[in-house]
């Protein structure tokens, strides 16, 4: 009866001089009920998902509710506490147990410790962090400040590391390539989220000391990868750090810039300014093929301390010096992928489930680092772009999984590796898991 | 009670129609009768004069430029509103056996600019409800409907190639349907989808959404069908129904290996000047509390 009316309507519009008649009332009912049409294929699609609400009771429900705004305000202050064991490995703590909690208040605010005792050096490890954040009106801007508090133990190369994948390969066959150092004190930071850009201010004063080695015992095979840890330098670090994560406008290619600045001025031991910009984007050739780039430079000013060094070498730079990278006070690396878009296995017609979609990548990367007596606490204040011999080539081809947490672009790869140029790199296998562009930090 | 009378071009097709029905009942003419007409032409003709159309045709790129400024205006104009927000989740959708409600949770939402929310919760059931999970889902203050509208926003409209699939002409309303897709081939994983837009006022009237890969494949297995609509109330269009169906890599314990997401919008007040007595809390110091909608946990 419905699409009856509607047909009369515009029979009745489609003549000679009735538009001019024509309403405003009876033109909305005629794009009603093309929309009712529209949303007659959504009911019939979803079914009982779409089925009418049953209004009984919701009046005086709410009758309660307007009368008792505050209710629930008031009576509820700590909204969940939530507990679990915190364990970790590495071979400067061995095997790190504990528990951790982390409590959500009612205004946004999270509570969050952990204590773990290592059983290499025989201590106890924890940290408190309390955070807050606010919407920024009704944008999907946010506001978070924070501050933590304690002991921890971090890596050396503050640029890449990832904790859980690192303890994790640490356990499983020692294939852990970081070193370590011990940070006792605090740190607080304010950041702003928004869609499209970060920009966050973190200052830091914690006592930084070297660690050795504790343990080397691993699940499988023969003890640690790199046995030794390299000793960070001792001393308290006050510092302060910018970071700046953008869209360039016009483009789809996102920046970030971090500088890092330590100074006597500012009460710390160590006199450095430590500047980092990353760039990098996607675009698509075809239907079925995608270029990703990625360029990174860093650039270390001062007292070369061991702990603001840049390092060349493992998954998130040139993998095939995985096994020996190697560090210094500047460094440059840009990285071009050529990924098949299609699901190799549709493709190639594999029988492997829908959680798996695979894709096929071809890469070729370059690098160069200088300045390589980190070690002997120099101050650096030479070049700021590397000598033609400092450079060092490699091309590869992977296989990627995408299984999509923490991010949609997470996968996991396995990856071949060739040198390109006459050094004593060799092929290199390595099994990694990141986000397409590696280099740049998640701004959502 | 006013009664307008009928248009006269209704008028007349109810007249004729009454003609046809009543014609078998008059007396047959005979075949051997001078005046009988056997058959009458009943095609209507006219000629019109061929007009070229110089005016220039409207391209994409406007088009979404005035859907952008037609979306901000809607924004702009919404000075409050409150409506019945229905969230459910229906498990067992798409596999074998019949779809039955998981939870649903009826609550009455207040919005105020600039930023003012207040949630009255209305009802709560969730089906065989045994654990004291506190899972609360959050009603933004915000009035732009961005789940409508992401495609086109400022800030993401060049991540999107829109290509125009359809135009429809409803009574005096042009109807676009505009097709966008992640303009990265590598982006498999973002929403892509066709967007219904009315011209008359710039604005989106619905969108259906697919995925060509699940965003996390190891949670779900993929998204068939996302469909979301709006209805109109007074001057302005408002978001109604936002429906999903998501199909899981492994099951879910208690959901199952399918559900259907609904979040239904109905009873809108627009601009009726909410009073202040309904964003303030009990403490009775007039701040302005934000409540939020618990929904995974019978009470």
């Amino acid at each position: 009866m419905r699409r009856l009316i509607a047909l009369l309507g515009a029979l009745a519009l489609s003549l000679p001089g009735a538009s001019s008649a024509q309403t405003p009332g009876a033109s909305d009912s005629l794009m009603n009920a093309y929309m009712r049409t529209l949303s007659d294929s959504t009911d019939a699609w979803f079914g009982a998902t779409v089925a009418p609400l049953d209004t009984a009771g919701l009046d005086s429900a709410l009758a309660v509710g307007l009368a008792n705004p505050g209710r629930r305000a008031r009576t509820i202050t700590v909204r969940s506490i939530a507990l679990a064991p915190a364990v970790g490995f590495n071979r400067v703590d061995g095997a790190r147990l504990g528990l951790s909690a982390a409590s959500r208040f009612v205004a946004g605010t999270r509570l969050r410790t952990w204590a773990q005792w290592a059983n290499g050096p025989n201590d106890v490890l924890g940290e408190v962090t309390i955070a807050r954040s606010w919407r920024v009106g009704t944008t999907r801007a946010r506001v978070e400040l924070g501050a933590t508090a304690g002991r921890t133990t971090w890596a050396l190369h503050r640029d890449t590391y990832e904790p859980w994948l690192s303890e994790l390969a640490a356990f499983v066959n020692g294939d852990d390539h970081e070193h370590y150092l011990r940070q006792d004190g605090w740190s607080a930071r304010a950041r702003f989220v928004g869609p499209r850009n970060l920009a966050a201010l973190t200052w830091r004063d914690q006592l930084e000391s070297a660690r050795t080695t504790t343990s080397t015992w691993t699940l499988f095979g023969d003890g640690p990868v790199v046995p030794q840890n390299d000793p960070a330098a001792t001393g308290r670090v006050r510092e302060a750090n910018l970071t700046l994560v953008t869209t360039l406008p016009g483009t789809r290619l996102r920046m970030a810039y971090n500088q890092w600045t330590s100074s006597p001025a500012l009460g710390s031991a160590f006199d450095y300014r430590r500047l980092r910009v990353d760039m990098g984007g996607d675009v698509s050739i075809g239907d079925h093929l995608g270029l990703v780039s990625q360029v990174s430079y860093g650039r270390l000013h001062g007292e070369a301390v061991p702990q603001a060094a840049f390092v060349l070498g493992g998954v998130h730079s040139l993998r095939t010096l995985e096994a020996d990278p190697e560090s210094g006070t500047g460094a440059v690396f840009a990285r071009s992928e050529l990924v098949l878009v299609d699901d190799l296995r549709r493709v190639l017609r594999l029988p492997l489930p829908a959680w798996m979609p695979l894709q096929f990548g071809a890469n070729i990367a370059t690098g160069a680092i200088w300045d390589h007596e980190i070690g002997r606490r120099f101050r650096s204040d030479g070049r700021d772009v590397p000598d033609p011999r400092d450079w060092r080539s490699e091309a590869g081809v992977s296989l990627m999984w995408r299984t999509g947490i923490p991010d949609p672009s997470s996968r996991a790869r396995l990856e071949c590796s060739w040198p390109i140029g006459v050094d004593d790199r060799t092929v290199t296998w390595t099994v990694s898991y990141q986000r397409l562009l590696d280099l740049l930090p998640p701004v959502r | 009670m006013t009664v307008r009378p009928p248009s006269p071009v209704l008028a007349l097709i109810v007249l004729a129609a009454l003609v046809s029905t009543l014609a078998p009942l008059t007396a047959p003419a005979r075949a051997d009768d001078p005046r009988a007409v056997l058959a009458v032409e009943d095609t209507m003709r006219t000629e019109v004069t061929p007009e070229l159309v110089s005016a220039r045709r409207v391209t994409l790129g406007e088009i979404l430029d005035r859907v952008a400024r037609g979306e901000a205006r809607r924004d702009s104009l919404l000075l409050d509103q409150s409506f019945t927000a229905t969230l459910r989740l229906l498990r067992n959708t798409s596999t074998s056996g019949s779809p039955e409600l998981f939870s649903e949770t009826v609550a009455r939402v207040y919005k105020r600019r600039p930023s003012q929310v207040h949630t009255v919760e209305l009802r709560r059931f969730v089906l065989d409800d045994k654990d004291d999970d506190d899972d609360d889902v959050a009603f933004s203050p915000s009035m732009g409907e961005e789940i409508v509208n992401f495609a086109i926003r400022a800030e993401n409209r060049r991540d999107y190639r829109f290509t125009i699939e359809d135009r429809t002409i409803v009574g005096d309303h042009i109807v676009y349907t505009l097709a966008f897709e992640p303009r990265s081939s590598l982006a498999v994983y973002e929403p892509r989808g066709r967007i219904w837009v009315d011209t008359r006022e710039n604005v989106i009237v619905r969108q259906e959404l697919e995925f060509e890969q699940s965003p996390v494949p190891l949670l779900l297995r993929r998204i068939p069908h996302m469909v979301v609509e709006r209805t109109r109330v007074g001057d302005f269009w408002v978001l109604s129904r936002a429906l999903v169906r998501v199909e899981f890599t492994v099951p879910l314990p208690r959901v199952g290996r399918s559900a259907d997401f609904a979040m239904m919008m109905t009873d809108y007040t627009i601009n009726t000047g909410l009073p202040d007595s309904v964003f303030t809390g009990a403490h009775g110091n007039g701040r302005l509390h934000r409540m939020r909608v618990r929904a995974g946990q019978a009470r």
